[in-house]
Order: structure tokens, then C-alpha cells, then sequence
């Protein structure tokens, strides 16, 4: 279980608001909110790249640790100049079978990723992610840049991570993806969680938010034109 | 055209210059004075020399020469300010040259600099595998993508030492030449989960990251030293001089990298050239260049803390 007691996150100004969440293990949890209410600073300050300047994030009771997380970041880098496979290579796994997993990726990986499309990068950075192997795993927008076809796989790969008992974060702009996946989603909104909806209110939730964003568009546009 | 032109090249260079700080800058004034007497001097006594490296010189600026494509796509003659750029790089060169009527000398690098203009050889952004990718450790990417890079003047720079080792002063400056193209395989700084994967304390981190870079390049000029000895071996300690002076200031760029360490970024190049004009130059102050490691040594502990405090 990750526990998030309290967390409070600034750039300068406060994106997290003494945010409490806590996310039970072996599930699919979906962060879905509109843009600018800190989705991708949660994910960092749980992954540790951004330290909370009050409270703490626990998993089973201890402090939350790199060592058990991967992180899969919306923007995927990579160093100029090496191959996929030369990628691939650099995360510690001696049971993943690199071959294998790409029957189902089909990457040029002896080609310089710098010569990989989007979606080549996102599924190489995916690969690197399923190669470290951590319990938790955190993907932020994974279906960015995409095609229907790897959007489908990385669904499947997801759900198949769930049943080996992984924790799955999950972040998306595009609420029918995350309702089609998830466990639970949590509703972030002005760096705090709004509510949390389990599988059987999905339709209901899914409804209400685009009742309120229609009619709060409807009274804008309304003004507009 | 041209005048505004050279105008925003001179603005880059004085922007890049004062972006260091007053104390960096006074100590990189004292030593391109330095460069300008060592440059003087060698145009007088051996102008072929300070010719053929200024031309190597040349050559690799417009192979990695990074606007090209803005210039080839906004300038119908594109070639114009490539000559502009060459020329402003040569002018105290030429300088020094005519000065000293070394009219061949002179002739000759105008010419080059013509003809480094038609040069049009891209190796960045190819696949390009060898069989030395095979053997160079998975963690060492900086080494798979710098070969990779510059293969082919690492290869002719290399094979032109083994050739010319007769002579004395040709591994010398080969390995110069060489310990300068290193320090480029660490201009550009990795994504944070590429130090992640190492999963290691920062102290243990950045050993791996130096002693493989020792070892590296101790493997690749073996074979140069081993030449240098058999034909000049009363001057062995000219080699083992250098030697100490080129790992030093590999040892520096490392730990300047990650004293500055930025995700997907590039260091600054006037942090490099310092260490450049301080170790290779005038080699005389390398002890500045161990001071200054240890200081970033510090700086990159700091930095990393926040990627590999878990690993400790």
C-alpha cells in the first residue's frame, strides 16, 4: 500500500495542497484532471524527483524507495547516438528476454533511436520500463503519440502487470482509456484529490465530469459567441 | 547579409565568454593570451604543424558544425557564411602566419578553409555499428555514441599515430587530438533514469563513470604509447606527462558534467574550454585542473543527491 499523508509541493507557487491519497497494491490507479492540476508533479514527487516541503509518502510503512519504482515520463529522452538495444541494455534484468518482448514492440533496435518516430520512442522507453521490473510502476500519458494498435497492447501489458501484482499510476488526459483500465481513479483538481471513484461508479463519475465541463463550456462559449 | 551576420557571431561569443563569471573569465583571458603566444610562436618555428591541426580543427567544427540546416535552409549561398565562420576562427591564425611571411602556410589553410566549406559529411545522426560498439561496456553509452560519432576521425587520427610514430612528435599530438575529442563524449548530459539504472551511490557512481573512462582510453592509446617507446624511448616521460594531463582533465569534464548535471542537456562549452586552455595548453597549471575537480566533485554530489540518494 503507497501511502500519501499531507503532501505539499511548490514551484514557486503550490501545485500539491496537502494532498492525502493512499493506493492499494496490485491495482490499476487512474490520476485523471485537467491540465495544471498537478497530475505530473504528484507522479514526480512520488518517484522522488521533487522533494514534498511538508509530509510523506510510505510504502507498507516505509519510506517510499526509487529501488521499487519505475517511472515511464510523458516526454520520452534518450542519449544521441545509441541503439535501442545499447538502450535496453543499460537496466539490470538477465530474465527479460529482450528478443522476445520485441516479436511483440517489432523496434529497428541496432538502429540509433534519434531514427525512431514518437511512438518507436514511447514503446522503447515502455520496454526499458518492463525490463527494470519494480513493484511500482508509474506512467505518465503512456498512450501519447501512439496507434490504436500499441494503445490496445499497452492495455493488455498493463492489465498482464496487474496480475503479476504490480502497482500500476496511471495518468491520461482522455477519461474512456483510463475508465477502460483501471481499478480506481482519483480526480485531481487544484493540486488536491477530489474524490476517488471505484470500477461500478465509473459511468456515473465519467458522466458527471462531462456534464460540469459541458455546462461550464455551454455558459463560456455561451459569452463568447 | 554578411555583416549582420558576423555581428550575431561575435555576440555569441561574447555572450558564451561573460556567461562564466568575472573570476573564470579573468583566468580564461590570462590563457588565450597564453594561446596567442603559443600560437605566435609555433607560427614562426613550425607553421606545418599549427597549419595541419588548424585545418583538423576546421574540419571537425563543420562536421558538427550545429547550424547547418538553419543556414542551408533560410540562405541560398549558405557556403558564404560557413567561409565567414572559418575565417573568423583563422583570423589571428593568418595572422600570426603572415607576420612571420610564412606565405605557403598561409595559402594553404585559405585554401582549406575554402574547401571545408564543400564539406558536407554528417556521421551524427546515422546508425553506424562496429565491432568496437560490441566491446565497449553497456554502461559506458558516452563511449558507443562518441565512436559511434566520430568514428571516422578518431580512426584516422589513430592510424596517422600508428604511422607516423617515427617521428617524434606525432603520437604526442595525436593524443592530444584524441583526449580533445573525449572530452566532446561528455558535452551532452543523459536522461535521469540512464543514472538511475546504474543503481549506485553517487560516490560509487561517479568512480564507475571515471574509471571506466581511464580504462577506456588507456586501452585505445596502448597502442601509441607502445609505438612512442619503441622509437623514442629517452623521452618517455613526454608521453607520461601528457598521459597524466589528458586523464585529469577527462577526470574534470566527468565531474563537471555532473556538477552541472541538467537532464537532456548539453554543458556549457566555456567550462570546457577552460579546462581545455588550463590542462592541454598550458599544461603547467594542471594543478588548477585537480583543485577544480575536487571543488565539482562536491558541486556533483550535491546534484546527483536527489537521482541516487536511495542507492547509498
Amino acid at each position: 500500500m503507497i501511502t500519501i499523508n499531507n503532501i505539499c509541493v511548490s514551484y514557486d507557487i503550490k501545485i500539491i495542497d496537502n494532498l492525502s491519497l493512499s493506493l492499494s497494491d496490485k491495482e490499476i490507479h487512474g490520476i485523471v484532471g485537467l491540465n495544471g492540476a498537478g497530475k505530473t508533479t504528484l507522479l514526480n514527487t512520488v518517484f522522488g524527483l521533487k522533494k514534498p516541503l511538508s509530509g510523506e509518502i510510505l510504502y507498507n510503512g516505509q519510506k517510499l524507495s526509487k529501488k521499487e519504482i519505475s517511472y515511464l515520463t510523458t516526454e520520452n529522452f534518450f542519449y544521441t547516438g545509441i541503439t535501442g538495444e545499447e538502450y535496453l541494455s543499460l537496466f539490470k534484468n538477465k530474465k527479460f528476454d529482450v528478443n522476445q518482448w520485441n516479436e511483440l514492440f517489432s523496434l529497428p533496435l541496432n538502429q540509433i533511436i534519434s531514427e525512431y518516430s514518437t511512438g518507436m520512442k514511447k514503446k522503447l522507453a515502455l520496454m526499458g520500463i518492463l525490463k527494470q521490473n519494480k513493484p511500482i510502476m508509474i506512467f505518465d500519458e503512456p498512450f501519447n503519440g501512439l496507434d490504436i494498435e500499441a494503445c490496445r497492447m499497452i492495455r493488455t501489458i498493463l492489465l498482464r502487470l496487474k496480475e503479476q501484482g504490480k502497482t500500476i499510476i496511471i495518468t491520461s488526459h482522455i477519461i474512456e482509456t483510463l475508465t477502460n483500465l483501471c481499478d480506481y481513479i482519483h480526480y485531481l483538481e487544484a493540486g488536491k484529490i477530489k474524490y476517488t471513484k471505484g470500477k461500478n461508479e465509473f459511468d456515473d463519475f465519467q458522466q458527471e465530469l462531462f456534464e460540469a465541463i459541458e455546462n461550464k463550456n455551454n455558459k463560456l462559449i455561451g459569452n463568447i459567441c | 547579409m554578411l555583416y549582420p551576420f558576423i555581428k550575431l557571431r561575435l555576440k555569441q561569443v561574447f555572450r558564451t565568454i561573460f556567461g562564466i563569471g568575472f573570476f573564470r573569465l579573468s583566468l580564461f583571458l590570462i590563457f588565450v593570451a597564453f594561446l596567442v603566444a603559443g600560437v605566435f610562436s609555433l607560427s614562426a618555428n613550425h607553421p606545418s604543424y599549427l597549419t595541419m591541426a588548424t585545418i583538423f580543427i576546421l574540419g571537425m567544427i563543420q562536421i558538427k558544425h550545429p547550424d547547418k540546416i538553419f543556414l542551408k535552409t533560410h540562405f541560398r549561398h549558405y557556403r558564404l557564411f560557413y567561409l565567414m565562420d572559418c575565417l573568423l576562427i583563422t583570423a589571428i591564425i593568418f595572422f600570426c602566419l603572415l607576420w612571420h611571411f610564412q606565405w605557403i602556410d598561409a595559402v594553404i589553410l585559405l585554401l582549406c578553409c575554402f574547401a571545408v566549406c564543400f564539406l558536407e559529411v554528417d556521421f551524427t545522426g546515422k546508425t553506424r555499428n562496429t565491432k568496437i560498439q560490441d566491446r565497449i561496456p553497456n554502461v559506458c553509452f558516452e563511449w558507443k555514441a562518441g565512436i559511434r560519432k566520430m568514428f571516422l576521425p578518431i580512426m584516422i587520427l589513430w592510424i596517422s599515430g600508428i604511422a607516423g610514430s617515427f617521428l617524434i612528435a606525432v603520437v604526442p599530438v595525436v593524443v592530444f587530438f584524441l583526449g580533445i575529442l573525449m572530452l566532446e563524449f561528455y558535452g551532452e548530459t543523459e536522461p535521469y533514469q540512464f543514472i538511475m539504472a546504474y543503481e549506485l551511490g553517487i560516490k560509487r557512481f561517479l568512480w564507475q563513470k571515471i574509471k571506466m573512462q581511464t580504462l577506456l582510453f588507456s586501452t585505445m592509446i596502448l597502442p601509441l604509447i607502445f609505438m612512442f617507446l619503441i622509437f623514442h624511448y629517452q623521452y618517455w616521460y613526454i608521453i607520461g606527462i601528457e598521459y597524466v594531463v589528458v586523464i585529469s582533465l577527462h577526470i574534470y569534464i566527468i565531474l563537471l558534467k555532473y556538477a552541472l548535471y541538467v537532464p537532456n542537456s548539453r554543458i556549457s562549452g566555456a567550462y570546457s574550454m577552460i579546462g581545455l586552455l588550463f590542462g592541454l595548453i598550458v599544461p603547467i597549471f594542471i594543478p588548477v585542473i585537480w583543485g577544480l575537480s575536487i571543488y565539482f566533485y562536491f558541486k556533483a554530489k550535491q546534484r546527483l543527491n536527489i537521482y541516487l540518494n536511495d542507492y547509498d
